[in-house]
């Protein structure tokens, strides 16, 4: 175990590493560098902390957070729109950002369990589990996109749309609850496929073959 | 089978309709939740075909939307997904700093426009418009009738609603509710409930989105996460198949003894 945690930290630490080298080979000053190397060692150390301790949100966050942040700092290096000096203050209010969400990450305490909260999530467990669910939505969901079709006038128009077209901001509710039907189509098939396919689908279950590389 | 059969359904959908960053979302949860899985019973060397098949296609899937990327900004060349707007985020949040006054805006972006989404704008035309569009008119002088917003990024939204202050309280308030997801992944995955624990990681993987997303809201994470569970339960009460049995009754706990017994096995 402790060696695949390594090979996993070493990923993380070569991405990272990665796109600092990036950014600071684009830097050119001392004002910059130091607020790059503060910003991406406590997202690094951040990233390796929660990834150890299974924190799915706050891990994905600050892979996120430097490729989006550093990747923009070299690119607006490239294009030179602003001074050295605007790109390190906005660097260190960055910073700050971080610091604040990992203090009050790490401080708060939030062991106590919702009791309603819960039951909510058993009531959600067990809708997204249900066969008939998932069957009602892909209907819906099918249902939607026929009229996206028959309002475009066209299958072969609905394919060719550009995506302002598919974008109108005056129908952007209807966005919004496809986005929600897509979600709960998504999480629900997703929920299916695994509570049965150990029982439909044993062909995609290679654990027992595989098991004796683990020992 | 029906459900694999769904889930390639969605996917040549989301490819039609040229949605680049649902297919990623498409693939990344199941991922995710392989290896947690796998981290929790430390069997992370047991490799699995569906792991397997998901990061093969996010290789396709992430060439496929570099290809469209790049052609939709009218470039040949691939080096223009770095510097061409795909991550303008930190440029648009140093240009709102410098258009807007310190708080500006009091909330609009954070707390208004996110709570207001779902109002058809034909009911209301006068509805705010969320600061990556407002920018396209106020900095980028775009016209009107424009469809596109760019990613204002967490410093400029923080700061045109609330000033450098709320950059400090707003990180502080985004760590406690990722904190909360992140728990409630690990009771889920624990519980062995695997549709809260997909619910979960897919608003955890949102927020991951949010530093470059056009509608970079802190509060879309939460509104979007209510409107989610009032959408499903009132979905599953039309559909039939939730009347709070489990609640009552107490029925239920035996299916999800079941689930827990099937994912130990696992």
């Amino acid at each position: 175990m402790s060696k695949i945690l390594r090979i996993d930290i070493v990923l993380i630490l070569a991405f990272e590493g990665f796109l600092t080298s990036f950014a600071l080979l684009s830097s050119a000053s001392m004002s910059e560098i130091l607020p790059l190397v503060i910003f991406s060692s406590i997202c690094t150390a951040a990233t390796i902390r929660y990834y150890m301790r299974r924190r799915v949100g706050v891990t994905y966050f600050f892979l996120w957070l430097m490729i989006v942040y550093l990747i923009g700092f070299v690119r607006l290096k490239y294009w030179d729109y602003f001074s050295p000096d605007v790109l390190s203050a906005n660097l260190l209010w960055l910073t700050a950002f971080v610091l604040s969400f990992v203090f009050f990450y790490e401080m708060i305490p939030c062991h106590s369990v919702n009791p309603r909260l819960e039951r909510i999530m058993d009531s959600l467990n067990e809708i997204y589990g249900s066969f008939r669910f998932l069957l009602g939505v892909f209907l819906v969901y099918i249902l939607f996109y026929a009229f996206e079709i028959v309002e475009s006038g066209s299958a072969v128009h609905f394919v060719g749309m550009s995506y302002a077209e598919r974008h109108d901001p005056s129908s952007s509710y209807l966005f919004f609850i496809k986005t929600l039907l897509k979600s709960s189509l998504l999480i629900s098939a997703y929920t299916n496929f695994i509570e049965r396919r150990s029982k439909l689908v044993p062909i995609f279950n290679l654990d027992s073959y595989l098991s004796s590389f683990d020992r | 089978m029906y459900p694999f059969l769904i889930l390639i359904l969605i996917f040549l959908l989301s490819t039609v309709e040229g949605s680049t960053g649902a297919l990623i979302g498409l693939l990344v949860p199941i991922v995710v939740f392989f290896v947690l899985d796998r981290l929790k019973n430390r069997k992370l060397l047991q490799l699995n075909w569906i792991v397997f098949a998901a990061v093969i296609l996010l290789a396709v899937v992430v060439s496929y939307t570099a290809v469209v990327r790049t052609k939709r900004s009218g470039s040949d060349d691939l080096s223009s997904l770095v510097y061409g707007r795909t991550f303008d985020a930190l440029e648009n949040s140093i240009r709102i700093t410098e258009t807007y006054e310190p708080g500006e805006h009091l909330g609009l972006n954070i707390i208004v426009y996110p709570a207001v989404n779902f109002v058809p704008r034909s009911l209301w035309p006068e509805k705010p418009i969320g600061l990556g569009r407002r920018i396209m008119f106020d900095i980028y002088g775009a016209p009107s009738y424009t469809s596109v917003s760019f990613a204002p990024g967490l410093l400029g939204e923080f700061y045109a609603d609330f000033g450098y202050f709320g950059i400090l309280v707003f990180g502080s308030l985004f760590g406690l509710i990722l904190k909360r997801i992140d728990y409630g992944i690990l009771r889920s995955l624990n519980a062995g409930r695997v549709g809260s624990c997909f619910l979960l990681l897919s608003l955890a993987l949102l927020s991951s989105n949010i530093p470059n997303s056009p509608q970079g809201y802190l509060l879309r994470l939460i509104i979007t996460g209510i409107f989610q569970i009032i959408f499903t339960l009132i979905l599953a009460r039309i559909i039939g198949c939730f009347k709070l049995t489990n609640k009552k009754h107490g029925l239920g706990s035996k299916s999800k003894k079941e689930k827990t017994m099937l994912l130990k096995e696992r």
